[in-house]
């Protein structure tokens, strides 16, 4: 019988096998322009059901967990309706400043989603509703800093961050589909808050010791990451005034300076990466959009980031005497994949030079992984 | 099947988009063992499952998406000559590892391997039950077959896997 469900939860390990978010972005965007020539498509009215749902619903569930009283399975969640309806404004305003676990935090939750369904434009909802993000980052932040919070719970504050990342990517396809004119808008603010929820995610990484809880962070991470990159794409496909965009590109040069000063490496990669095509295309005059270029460079610099990490580890592993050779050939590819972003960057490509760099991203990640998966498996010999 | 009705479906698809993505991508995946192909021939599943949608009915659409994926995947080796489809056959050219074209992890990689070695229905009946949760009833939709063969079946798949994972 033990057998037999080691045997299940080892099929299970391949849920993590996942589509790319840039290629289910695209055939969303797909289905609805097919659907949308025979049927009502309902998208706002669907996920404002799914947040009404969620306030009342989920909001009673989580609630109990976060209070663990379970048992009194019919009297709480009235208790928690009647709260939500009729708790008053002292209620409200106490619950402002409560983290999950605490027994106010529900009612924090459910004010939000009332504020986010009575907010009727896109635009105003994405930014009431990226600052949520940006919250939950800070609650988790807050609880990580409380010693004595249970890992359990800050796993899930973790998931309630990556739910609203999620309801982020929903409205940024919405306003795709429905606001065209505001498509552009909405990425910006997406990009810009992406920017700041990463800066929250690598304080609170250093504040973190429990592994389970560093391996939930890092999917968040690379939820972030993919959120970002969405709305980069978007960004880099319909090029917004300067005005608005000044905002965000100030987060970006902000974050490029981060990276540039806490790995040396980043900016060294990226600049002989530059040099190199440099030298390669001084035949063709390209003019090149200054905010754009910034915002692949961004990208490229995090790249070259997560390449010297992953070189780190090789050097490390080879230093074992492990086989490395698989990893270098992946490392290697990566390098010229940035090189190629680079080129292409150089030539006015933006879109091109991003998804590239996503690529040489992928490439230097299995590389990270496998070393991971590696040191992991020797620790427990 | 009314209006109201295949907006509804519609609207549902929509609303578990992301879920059902994952896993026909996923089955898809681990049938071609290629991002390149899965991505292909998802889209092509969920561009026709919408089509079809405008004037025929469908209960349930995880059932059906499953269906079209899996039709999808053998139109795919029919055109390139590669297998004939069949409980004994398996996708002679294509039972390798998965390529490095996605991020997987070590472990997940081995189970690829080990899960290779079934026969292609063995295989898809393991990963719809143990891999999507996707319950008998679905699964006999899915495949076209009733639910007392489905069962049988997934009792002989999980028989013949335990026995490539132990072998060692």
């Amino acid at each position: 019988m033990d057998k037999n469900k080691t045997t299940i939860e080892d099929l299970k390990i391949l849920k993590s096998i996942k589509a790319d978010e840039g290629f289910k972005f695209s055939l969303r965007k797909r289905i609805f322009e097919e659907a949308g020539k025979s049927f009502v498509m309902d998208f706002k009215k669907s996920r404002l059901d799914n947040q009404q749902s969620m306030s009342i619903l989920q909001i009673c569930r989580d609630g109990l967990d976060y209070l663990s009283i379970r048992r009194k399975n019919i009297l709480i969640p009235l208790l928690f309706i009647v709260a939500l309806l009729g708790g008053g404004a002292g209620t409200a305003y106490a619950s402002q400043n409560s983290l999950p676990g605490d027994a106010l935090y529900p009612i924090k939750i459910a004010i939000e989603e009332v504020e986010a369904v009575l907010t009727i434009k896109d635009i105003k909802e994405v930014k009431l509703r990226a600052n949520f993000s940006k919250k939950r980052l800070e609650e988790v932040e807050k609880l990580v800093e409380r010693k004595m919070a249970r890992p359990e719970l800050i796993e899930s504050a973790i998931e309630i961050y990556k739910k609203e990342l999620a309801i982020s990517q929903d409205i940024l396809n919405s306003a795709i589909v429905n606001q065209p004119n505001q498509t552009a808008e909405v990425a910006e603010v997406i990009a810009g808050i992406m920017v700041k929820n990463k800066e929250i995610l690598i304080r609170i990484n250093g504040k973190i010791d429990d592994d389970k809880v560093l391996d939930k962070l890092k999917e968040a991470w690379e939820e972030a990451i993919e959120r970002g990159d969405s709305a980069m794409l978007v960004l880099l496909a319909n090029p917004v005034s300067s005005s608005s965009a000044s905002s965000s590109d100030a987060n970006n040069n902000m974050t490029s300076n981060t990276s540039a000063t806490s790995g040396n490496t980043t900016a060294n990669t990226a600049n002989n990466a530059t040099a190199d095509s440099n030298a390669n295309s001084n035949t063709v005059t390209v003019i090149l959009d200054p905010l754009m270029q910034n915002r692949v460079l961004n990208k490229i610099s995090e790249v070259a980031r997560k390449i010297s990490e992953a070189e780190k580890d090789i050097i490390a592993k080879e230093v074992k005497g492990l086989d490395v050779s698989a990893d270098e050939t992946q490392i290697a590819t990566a390098k010229i994949l940035l090189i190629d972003a680079q080129n292409l960057l150089n030539q006015a490509k933006y879109q091109e030079a991003f998804l590239t760099a996503r690529e040489a991203h992928q490439k230097s990640k299995i590389a990270k992984e496998a070393e991971e998966h590696n040191s992991k498996k020797n620790d427990k010999k | 099947m009314n209006n109201e009705k295949q907006n509804k479906v519609i609207n549902d698809l929509m609303e578990n988009y992301n879920e059902l993505v994952n896993q026909i991508f996923r089955f898809i995946y681990l049938k071609t063992s290629s991002k390149e192909i899965a991505e292909d021939l998802t889209q092509d599943c969920f561009l026709s499952t919408v089509k079809y949608l405008k004037d025929k009915e469908v209960r349930n659409i995880r059932a059906f998406l499953f269906r079209t994926a899996r039709n999808k995947v053998i139109d795919y080796y029919r055109i390139r000559n590669r297998i004939i489809y069949s409980d004994e056959l398996v996708l002679a050219n294509e039972k390798i590892s998965s390529r490095d074209d996605i991020a997987i992890k070590q472990d997940a990689r081995m189970i690829i391997e080990k899960l290779n070695l079934l026969g292609e229905e063995d295989k898809e009946i393991l990963m719809m039950r143990y891999i999507e949760d996707m319950n008998i009833k679905e699964i006999a939709e899915a495949l076209g077959k009733n639910e007392v063969v489905v069962r049988v079946r997934i009792f002989r798949a999980m028989q013949k896997f335990k026995k490539i994972v132990n072998r060692k």
